[in-house]
């Protein structure tokens, strides 16, 4: 169990394609797809509130690391929540997760409960659905997990599925709301954190 | 791109109306712009027969206008004659040095990738690519230097489920079907419903897709090609080979320095790491599929990552005894600090990655007989390569570096792939500049990290030498996870 630190870290896994990054960058940015740079730092973070407290939400996108074991493992080990993402269009991309739930497993044990999340990404494409979401909540439960079908693209159940996995935390009490305000951008939580820090 | 230029640059062939001054200013953007970037890319431009044809073309033309313009456009017309100069230059250079397939600037001097008798220092990329010789595995990629005015060629082992095996051998851009069809003939094998597949040490199946280039260099450290109907992937079991060694090297590494390791293995992975041309990781990024161009350099770079890491956990979980195993640390740990110093962070993170593995994390008696020295020094390089606020902690630290620096690839990787993910290529049928931007950024630092030739400090007492060389160019591994995790087990059984 890594640390309690200030920090509160989600990793997000999936294979390429489903939709990851949009899925970060929907919840971090509140937009789709729009022109992003990967190694600024604060692309990553949200403020929250955690056990009555602000706190840092830092989500670790896995794109272009695939093949990079090392990589993941590394994430892994320091990871205190997972998304798991496929995309509805593809059975082949719920496939890919196994391995990667098997890691997960393998590396944080089996006795501590960690939150995971199964995400069938981009539900707005119903025509091109190959996973039913009745399959998706099946594995779900084969892997103890709590399951959401969400679209980065409409905004279905982006932020919900974060507060989701926060609530799913038992160590601590986190929040995606601030001061019982919304946070609808950074900017926005950036002010908001600055009244805080005057209290 | 080409129809645009030209129709700009034939503006005075549509509207008569428009004043010289104009027509002239349009005419040498045109000029300028392509002799930038012609002069940027230089081979890749030449290589490609309509850019050539494109730069032909306009070259005419501008000679023509020369005398309707005269003197406004003097000075273009020397662009474009030079820009004809380096392109005739590239054709005669290739028509005598056979198939010169790139062309890369390191340490300022040019060198050539595959296959080519060249003057200018090719002795370097040769050796990276034969690297794999070394190993004279069974069905491990061997791949070797043929005729010069062919490509350089790939050899490998392609197997059935029942192990029986054909040998082929292709050039390195050769494609997933042509191998596929091929050895399915020699195999024997009725063509329909046949998948060319990776198959792990786990057993894991990965199959290829038909277009991607060169399957034998995209292997793990331990997979295998194999054939098979579509319909009986599952019965596919690895070969004992693929498991790797049963007993470490621990006896050889007790004789050999550190400090002697670090430099040998700081020079192969440079040797390595010059030798991928840029491209390869655009490439590597678009997918195998997408430019049909060779990248081999780069995936036996990217291999070397996960060799050392694997190798380091191996060479850990085969060491029986206590006290071997907690000495062995402390090497790794001092083996670390030495690539690092020198500035091998791709190596760096690959040990350190290594011995963060769950498989030797859980081995406490081996981590309590260590010093609080050596603990301190390990928990400094974890913080290094913690991946935490996206690298940050490695990001500040490389960008005080200068170079030669052996950068940590993976994240490079990521970085890029995250930029193509991310960003859409054409917009509105337009290309996305920003995002060719965003990649050229990690490119540049790529060539800055290569900027100046690498200068290590030999070993002053140098001992078996060739052996130690030998040694790090063939490094054994087990990269079964859950074979590793046994072993440790077996080491230090849980606590109850």
């Amino acid at each position: 169990m890594p640390e309690q630190s200030n920090d509160y870290r989600v990793v997000v896994f999936g294979a390429g394609g489903v939709g990851k990054s949009s899925l970060v960058l929907r919840f971090v940015k509140g937009t789709f797809r729009e022109s992003y740079i990967p190694t600024i730092e604060d692309t990553y973070r949200q403020v929250i509130t955690c056990n009555k407290n602000i706190c840092t939400l830092q989500i670790t996108d896995t794109t272009g690391s695939h093949q990079f074991p090392a990589m993941q493992r590394l994430s892994i080990s320091k990871g205190h929540a997972f998304i798991l993402v496929y995309s509805i269009t593809s059975r082949q991309s719920l496939e890919e997760l196994r391995p990667i739930w098997e890691v997960i497993r393998e590396i944080k044990g089996t006795e501590e409960e960690f939150p995971i999340m199964l995400v069938g990404n981009k539900c707005d494409e119903s025509d091109a659905r190959e996973v039913q979401s009745a399959m998706g909540e099946n594995q779900a439960k084969a892997w103890k997990c709590n399951f959401m079908e969400t679209s980065a693209k409409t905004n279905h159940n982006v932020k919900e599925l974060f507060q989701e996995l926060l609530n799913m935390e038992k160590n601590r009490n986190m929040s995606l709301q601030l001061d019982g305000k919304k946070n609808k951008s950074q900017k926005g939580t950036r002010k908001i954190k600055e009244k805080c820090l005057l209290m | 791109m080409f129809l645009n230029s030209l129709s700009t640059y034939r503006i005075d062939s549509q509207s008569n109306s428009q004043d010289q001054e104009f027509i002239v200013a349009c005419k040498r953007r045109v000029i300028h712009f392509v002799h930038r970037w012609v002069m940027t890319i230089k081979t890749p431009v030449f290589s490609s027969p309509a850019a050539s044809q494109f730069l032909q073309t306009l070259q005419e033309e501008v000679a023509k206008d020369v005398e309707v313009y005269g003197v406004a456009l003097r000075d273009e017309a020397t662009l474009m004659l030079s820009v004809a100069e380096a392109l005739e230059r590239y054709e005669r250079d290739r028509s005598t040095a056979g198939v010169s397939k790139w062309k890369l600037p390191t340490s300022g001097r040019p060198i050539s990738l595959f296959g080519v008798t060249s003057t200018e220092e090719p002795t370097e990329p040769h050796r990276a690519i034969r690297a794999q010789d070394d190993s004279k595995g069974h069905g491990m990629p061997e791949v070797s230097l043929c005729h010069p005015l062919m490509s350089t060629s790939v050899i490998f082992r392609v197997y059935c489920a029942d192990h029986t095996y054909c040998t082929l051998r292709f050039p390195l851009n050769t494609t997933s079907e042509v191998i596929k069809r091929s050895a399915a003939d020699k195999l024997g094998l009725r063509q329909e419903n046949l998948l060319l597949v990776e198959l792990k040490s786990t057993g894991e199946v990965v199959p290829f897709r038909e277009r991607e280039i060169c399957p034998p260099t995209a292997l793990s450290l331990n997979g295998r090609l194999f054939i098979s109907n579509k319909d009986h992937l599952d019965a596919l079991m690895p070969l004992s080979e693929q498991e790797g060694p049963s007993e470490g090297t621990i006896n050889q590494l007790e004789m050999y320095s550190t400090r002697e390791l670090a430099y040998h293995i700081t020079s192969h992975d440079w040797d390595l790491f010059s030798a991928i041309h840029e491209y390869e990781f655009l490439y590597h990024v678009f997918g195998r599929d997408h430019f049909g161009e060779v990248m081999c350099n780069l995936d036996v770079f990217l291999r070397r990552f996960n060799e050392i890491q694997y190798w380091v956990v191996t060479e850990m979980c085969l060491a029986n005894a206590l006290s071997k195993r907690s000495q062995l640390l402390r090497k790794f740990i001092k083996l670390a600090a030495y690539c690092k110093e020198q500035q091998n962070l791709n190596a760096f993170f690959a040990i350190v990655i290594g011995l963060s593995n769950v498989a030797i994390s859980r081995l406490t008696q081996t981590w309590e007989r260590l010093s609080s020295r050596f603990r301190k020094m390990y928990t400094e390089f974890e913080m290094l390569i913690d991946p935490s606020k996206n690298h940050r902690a490695y990001r500040m630290y490389v960008a005080k570096l200068h170079s030669p620096i052996l950068p940590f690839t993976p994240l490079l990787m990521k970085d890029m792939t995250f930029t193509h993910e991310g960003n859409s290529t054409i917009i509105d049928g337009l290309v996305n500049f920003e995002k060719m931007h965003m990649l050229a950024e990690t490119l540049r630092t790529i060539r800055y990290c290569r900027s100046r030739p690498l200068a290590l400090e030999a070993p002053p007492v140098p001992k078996n030498e060739n052996e130690i060389r030998a040694y790090v160019r063939n490094l054994q591994v087990i990269d079964n996870q859950r074979r590793l995790l046994t072993l440790s087990q077996r080491h230090e059984p849980k606590r109850p």
